[in-house]
């Protein structure tokens, strides 16, 4: 599940995934409230759910970290529990600080997205 | 002559329980100054709410509260107005105690004359109004420095994002696209879109640098090192560089993280990207060895080198050794001096053309 506002930048990820086979479906939503509607619907369809979360920070309305709190309560609910990485072109100790506080995310990783360096982390993570 | 001096804008009040002394107090300013008075520190307070003085007069003998006491309360609620006792010479030691504590600003023996109160008057509304510019000129700073801050966040934010967009795109082309032509164009245009990236973040981290004030804690550097390399490498899809890193930290070291990031960032960073054209990749080494009085750190590599001519120069702003850069803004040892400098930290290089660099670091442990 990719959750980012740039369009540039959600083709740049699902094709990045889909040429390197990283991943075996790719979704895409642009705003963090339509990817919790999606979520909220599928809570008990596990296959329905996605494995992964790719969550941009700076988006209009709902920020990367606003829908880490709502994604909070929604966990609990969920058959299945994503693992988030959040991306970023951010350069902001701050952001860095609040993703590596937050339980649900593994890692913020900088744009542009690298499928290797990706790649490796999910072998750490033994997916 | 004073029924010739111009009214001024000078609010007073006068708190006294006795009626006679306020009456006379009046009779002696009202045409140059707007008084109020009052004859308890009740009705005193009143008037603070109604009439905000910039000055105020009482007397230090009354029934129930003291001049001091009151001017103690004053303080709390009302902070701005400047106090000033009138009282007797017999309570001389409360005095002196009441203007070292900053209760008041300063006493006037009874009985008073009009020019010493006058005098004490235009003295205390010139504090008034230097307080007063101050504390505006600190209300602006600060707006600036919030507006700064903002600019800074999405500096880091928006100005890089077309920036990273474009760089993935070109991640794509490159599985894509594979007509040579095509391919030495990518390879340009990513070699400018790069060079344009390291500058956005030098211009952050100046900025940083510059503002911040240092945050002491913990820091681990085996930690941030390997997180550095790892950014590093990981912004190509290949790694640039063979990097060996040795550290020695049975002491816990204690600086500012930012600070040591910035230095050791664009330390590494520098080692990796001037590899000699005939590498294929960048050598690099790191030692830091943690000591009660200082962390020693060495990053060393066995890229162009710099020429003897320049090594003097390296650390000064838009400095730039080489006529190809690449990728280099000139800023990049500028900073590291400059965060080393807030820091107390001291750096050495020595350099042989075409055989590497080496920077060698003490920073102070704060611990």
């Amino acid at each position: 599940m990719i959750v980012d506002d740039s369009e540039v930048d959600r083709f740049v990820h699902t094709k990045l995934l889909n040429l390197t086979g990283l991943a075996r479906e790719v979704s895409e939503f642009s705003s963090g409230q339509s990817a919790l509607n999606a979520l909220k619907e599928n809570k008990n369809t596990t296959n329905a759910l996605p494995d992964i979360i790719l969550l941009d920070i700076m988006m209009p309305e709902m920020s990367g970290f606003d829908f880490l709190a709502h994604f909070e309560h929604l966990v609990k609910q969920l058959d299945k529990k994503p693992v988030i990485f959040m991306l970023s072109s951010s350069d902001d100790e701050g952001d860095y600080r609040r993703a590596n506080a937050s339980p649900f995310v593994i890692r913020l990783l900088k744009k542009p997205f690298s499928p290797k360096a990706f790649k490796e982390m999910l072998e750490k993570l033994e997916f | 002559m004073s029924s010739t001096l111009q009214k001024k804008n000078i609010r007073i009040l006068y708190l006294d329980d006795e009626e006679n002394n306020l009456g006379s107090f009046k009779a002696a300013f009202r045409r140059e100054y707007d008084i109020y008075t009052a004859s308890t520190s009740e009705e005193a307070f009143s008037v603070l709410k109604k009439v905000k003085p910039h000055i105020i007069f009482s007397d230090q003998r009354m029934p129930v509260t003291t001049g001091v006491e009151f001017f103690n309360a004053v303080r709390q609620i009302f902070p701005d107005p400047v106090r000033i006792l009138i009282t007797g010479y017999t309570d001389i030691n409360d005095i002196i105690q009441a203007i070292n504590k900053g209760h008041i600003y300063r006493y006037i023996t009874k009985p008073w004359n009009e020019h010493e109160i006058r005098v004490a008057i235009e003295n205390a509304f010139d504090l008034y109004n230097t307080r007063r510019s101050l504390d505006n000129k600190i209300e602006e700073l600060e707006k600036t420095n919030h507006e700064l801050n903002r600019f800074i966040y999405s500096a880091s934010h928006d100005l890089r994002a077309p920036v990273a967009s474009s760089l993935g795109l070109m991640r794509v082309a490159r599985y894509e696209v594979k007509d040579e032509t095509a391919i030495s164009y990518f390879d340009k245009i990513e070699g400018t879109l790069q060079r344009l990236d390291v500058l956005i973040h030098n211009i952050v981290d100046y900025y940083k640098n510059s503002r911040q004030d240092s945050e002491l804690e913990q820091v681990d550097l085996k930690v941030s090192v390997e997180e550095i390399i790892s950014t590093l490498q990981s912004s190509n899809e290949e790694p640039q560089a063979h990097v060996e890193f040795t550290i020695k930290d049975e002491v816990k070291f204690v600086s500012d993280a930012f600070r040591i990031r910035i230095i050791l960032s664009h330390l590494i960073s520098n080692a990796i990207k001037f590899k000699k054209p005939e590498q294929e990749k960048a050598k690099v080494y790191i030692d830091i060895k943690t000591g009660l009085e200082a962390v020693h750190i060495k990053v060393k590599d066995e890229g162009v080198g710099i020429l003897e001519k320049h090594l003097k120069k390296v650390f000064q702003m838009f400095f730039k050794g080489q006529e190809h850069d690449v990728t280099g803004s000139g800023i990049g040892l500028y900073i590291v001096k400059e965060a080393l400098d807030k820091l107390g930290g001291t750096i050495k290089v020595s350099s042989k053309e075409g055989s590497g660099t080496e920077f060698v670091l003490q920073i102070p442990n704060r611990i």
